[in-house]
């Protein structure tokens, strides 16, 4: 895979190595900004509150 | 040992130099290269007939003989690589091994995002949210502190918590995506039907509920845990700074025992309604499985036109 791309970039050995960095840098940049934030949560790791995603009455006397 | 590098191919070689070792008049078959023959499996002629130091004689003459630029050298080596031509299962097997390390260095920079980035995004938007806070507090044009007057994500209050040295601006509302993941803590307003509605710090009497992240996004509640009975927590607002201290802790309950945020809550100490703070966050650290809350009485209230409470000028 990472080979076919190099092989399928133009330039010398130095032009591929910058265009490969900045493919890079935008794979991270989409990454932190699109795929994390919409990722984040549907993985149990941050719920702070309570009565988390259960009525609010049906919890009280679940407790008890 | 050089015949090996494939910038030394013979097929390349233009013609045999003068600088060779002296039996240059016959320059060498391409099939002749012993790396040649071994790249391509199928057996090479003999035509060397040598034992191994002919060989190694011949493969000398061969490299010193090699002229080419980088250029040349470095089409040698894409034909070679055509040469040898990779099975379906070579080519699949490096396929889902390069997969897998991709799925590891994203899983990698997932961490850092969480334990880095959306602190340092969260922390942006929180000190944004604070300064603004104070600028429109300083300019008389706040929001109307009536009860229920503030839209769910405005934030109408500062938190300090000056033994923790945290600042932390105070919103509407539990919602994670507008109001915890910016960095800031909730305030537990209630839904449409009035259930989990807590109060304000300047009703009479109640319990003043937040929610805050303990980890990721600002971690505001990050060391809550280590808040002694004494300890002061400052609410400040647009008229006043009420003055807490920190009473109890209940280490670990459930996410569903919403009675920690009652008006007297159970298991905290207090026995008659009175102006209390409630903080709720996530324990174990980095799990959501239990949570940690935190009570305070208040004891002090003290109008913006006196200034700073002692517990944030010390």
């Amino acid at each position: 895979m990472y080979g076919w791309i190099w092989r399928h970039l133009p330039g010398n050995a130095w032009v591929r190595a910058l265009i490969s960095l900045l493919l890079a840098l935008a794979i991270v940049y989409a990454l932190f900004q699109y795929v994390f934030p919409w990722a984040e949560p549907l993985l149990p790791f941050n719920d702070v509150t309570v009565d988390n995603g259960l009525p609010a009455g049906s919890a009280m006397t679940e407790w008890r | 040992m050089t015949a090996l590098r494939p910038e030394q191919d013979p097929l390349l070689v233009p013609k045999p130099t003068s600088y060779g070792t002296g039996s240059v008049s016959q320059p060498l078959p391409p099939e002749d290269d012993p790396t040649i023959s071994l790249r391509r499996v199928e057996p090479a002629p003999p035509l060397v007939t040598g034992g191994r130091a002919e060989r190694r004689r011949a493969a000398g003459r061969s490299a010193s003989a090699a002229s080419g630029g980088r250029a040349e050298r470095r089409r040698a080596a894409q034909r070679a690589a055509r040469a040898r031509r990779d099975s379906v299962g070579v080519v699949a097997s490096r396929l889902v091994g390069e997969l897998f390390i991709t799925l590891g260095v994203v899983m990698l920079l997932f961490v850092a995002y969480q334990l880095w980035w959306t602190n340092v995004i969260a922390q942006r938007q929180a000190g944004g949210a604070a300064d603004s806070l104070q600028n429109s507090w300083e300019k008389g044009d706040g929001p109307d502190r009536s009860a229920g007057a503030f839209s769910p994500g405005q934030g109408f209050a500062i938190l300090y918590i000056p033994s923790l040295d945290v600042k932390a601006p105070i919103a509407q509302g539990v919602n994670k995506h507008k109001v915890l993941d910016r960095g800031m803590v909730g305030h537990y307003e209630g839904d449409g039907a009035g259930a989990l509605k807590t109060a304000m710090p300047w009703d009479k009497q109640g319990n003043f509920a937040l929610a805050g992240h303990r980890n990721t996004h600002g971690e505001p509640f990050r060391y809550v845990n280590r808040l002694q009975p004494g300890d002061k927590i400052v609410v400040e607002t647009k008229d006043a700074f009420y003055t807490y201290e920190m009473t109890s802790r209940l280490d670990q309950t459930s996410p569903a025992n919403i009675r920690v945020i009652q008006p007297v809550p159970p298991g905290s100490g207090f026995r008659a309604p009175g102006r209390y703070i409630t903080l709720t966050t996530c324990t174990p650290e980095f799990t959501s499985t239990y949570r940690m809350i935190v009570w305070g009485k208040m004891v002090d209230e003290r109008p913006r036109s006196k200034g700073k409470p002692d517990a944030l000028v010390n």
